[in-house]
């Protein structure tokens, strides 16, 4: 089964088959990719993880052979990165991350005489928590006396831009990015600022300038290509306009010290330290007895379990609406080397498909449908229920949808504190929840393997097992 | 050389960008004047009797 190919290069377009990701590109753009990846430098990013893998295939190789592979042209193949995700479910820093791999890779193919043709977050994927360039056809043979990197505008508004609106407003990635497919303008950025701010360093440059020269009516002539006579002076315009980038990144580098809802909730959770000590326990010899090679912890926080599973060998993707949480998850699993991918995802509104015809960026439902062999529903449940007024039975069917095999679920029962702080009065609406109730309703799409209560509190951890399992 | 531009250059940014380069262009005639004369006092004071 073929999932929509990408329209937009004009030089061809990429798809995921079979599980497998292909590209074609035409005649001409195929030459200049085959060199591109004779180069040292390329062969060195595909070693260190930095450029996604890629082979060429031959038409005999394509799945269904020649008379199924797209005409004229070559194909390749590249390596598949297993949970694609996208910038409007990234934490700030892993747009800054995506950002600084672009400046990076753009900067260091000049002395190849190579040069980036795009600069959009669409174009990094995460392995983990760390950034994947893989938009390998971006990487284009320079014009020698083309002193203007035409990208530039794209990296401004869909890395720079964004950020700046982040740090100084707290503007979240999803908002510039879930109704914009190519980023923010200046001119959105330049409404909200005061005379005093249009004046600063970052805004000057990046909103002010930019506004203020933007050209009404016919520019051909804005857009005509110009080259100079002397190679050189193009090639230093365009190192000192590449080494830029990295300082620009480095002005809007999200910060770490900004408190959320549930940021601290590590020194202010319910559980005193031996009943957390239990959870941990009981999380650890489930994931040693079921050893998932893919695991999705819901309303992950600050990724504590979540790094339990990797450190049980699991490839994580942790999701939370906070986006302060996230940005730690994504930190920390940085400076430990945790498999992790941390995204920003509210379990009971998640990222809708989008795109052309809602056809090009699938739904986070779709790429998490039977893609994980266990999922953790730690301390989470009580808030679907009782926030987001979800039922129960709906939420235990959309964790058997997701799981292949396993649910770790945590039960918190309508007597229990937070239960009652979260209600703010409605506990009525709950009064027929109870322990029997929640067991029953596993038992639709699982098999209780075994309960534990938390302490002397009103909270169970249950492992359960899914009864009709994917192959 | 196969080349197909077509992602959004901009506008405003797009000449923001060429005032930074012709910007640029001066320090690189300014860096390669200064290169030229310590190379040629180098060559002066270097040159053998």
């Amino acid at each position: 089964m073929s999932a929509n190919p990408s329209f937009r290069d004009p030089s061809g377009s990429c798809w995921s088959q079979d599980g497998r990701i292909f590209r074609h590109l035409v005649t001409g753009a195929d030459a200049e990719l085959d060199h591109f990846l004779g180069t040292a430098q390329a062969r060195q990013w595909m070693d260190d993880g930095r450029l996604v893998k890629t082979r060429s295939l031959s038409r005999a190789e394509f799945p269904g052979g020649e008379a199924m592979a797209p005409p004229g042209g070559s194909l390749y193949e590249h390596e598949r990165i297993a949970f694609p995700s996208y910038p409007y479910e990234w934490a700030p820093e892993m747009l800054h991350a995506a950002g600084l791999l672009t400046a990076q890779l753009a900067a260091q193919a000049l002395p190849l005489g190579y040069g980036l043709k795009d600069a959009t977050p669409y174009n990094v994927l995460f392995r983990g928590s760390t950034p994947v360039f893989i938009d390998v056809p971006s990487f284009e043979k320079r014009v020698p006396g083309d002193p203007i990197w035409k990208p530039y505008a794209q990296f401004v508004r869909t890395f720079l831009l964004p950020l700046l609106a982040y740090r100084t407003w707290g503007v979240p990635l999803a908002d510039c990015f879930t109704t914009r497919r190519d980023g923010v303008e200046p001119e959105y950025l330049y409404r909200w600022c005061g005379w005093a701010r249009r004046l600063r360093p970052m805004f000057f440059s990046l909103v002010s300038m930019p506004v203020w020269l933007s050209r009404p009516g016919d520019t051909r002539a804005t857009y005509r290509d110009r080259t100079l006579e002397d190679p050189a002076k193009a090639r230093f315009i365009l190192e000192m306009t590449l080494k830029r980038l990295p300082r620009l990144l480095a002005k809007v580098q999200p910060v770490a010290d900004r408190a959320s809802t549930w940021s601290d909730y590590m020194s202010t959770h319910s559980y005193n330290d031996a009943s957390f000590k239990l959870k941990e326990t009981f999380v650890r010899e489930a994931l040693a007895e079921a050893r998932p090679a893919r695991v999705l912890d819901v309303g992950a926080n600050t990724g504590h379990f979540s790094a339990l599973a990797a450190a049980a060998g699991a490839s994580v993707v942790a999701v939370d609406s906070d986006v302060q949480c996230v940005g730690g998850i994504w930190r920390r699993a940085q400076a430990q080397g945790l498999d992790i991918l941390p995204l920003v995802v509210d379990f009971s509104r998640p990222s809708p498909a989008l795109g052309w015809r809602n056809r090009e960026q699938p739904s986070f439902l779709e790429r998490a449908r039977g893609s994980f062999d266990a999922v953790l529903m730690l301390a989470v449940l009580h808030h679907l229920l009782v926030t987001e007024r979800i039922p129960l039975q709906a939420v235990l069917e959309a964790a058997a949808e997701i799981t292949r095999d396993y649910l770790l679920v945590e039960f918190v029962a309508p007597e229990d504190p937070m239960f009652i702080r979260i209600a703010r009065g409605r506990e009525h609406l709950h009064a027929g929840l109870n322990l029997q109730v929640f067991e029953n309703a596993c038992r639709t799409h699982f098999d209780i393997l075994r309960s534990t209560r938390v302490g002397e509190g009103h909270r169970w951890l249950y492992w359960l097992r899914k009864r009709e399992r994917l192959s | 050389m196969y080349i197909l531009a077509y992602i959004d250059p901009g506008s405003g940014l797009l000449i923001w960008q060429a005032v930074v380069a012709v910007a640029l262009g001066l320090v690189f005639y300014l860096k390669r004047t200064r290169e030229m004369v310590a190379d040629f006092f180098r060559r002066i004071f270097h040159r053998k009797p």
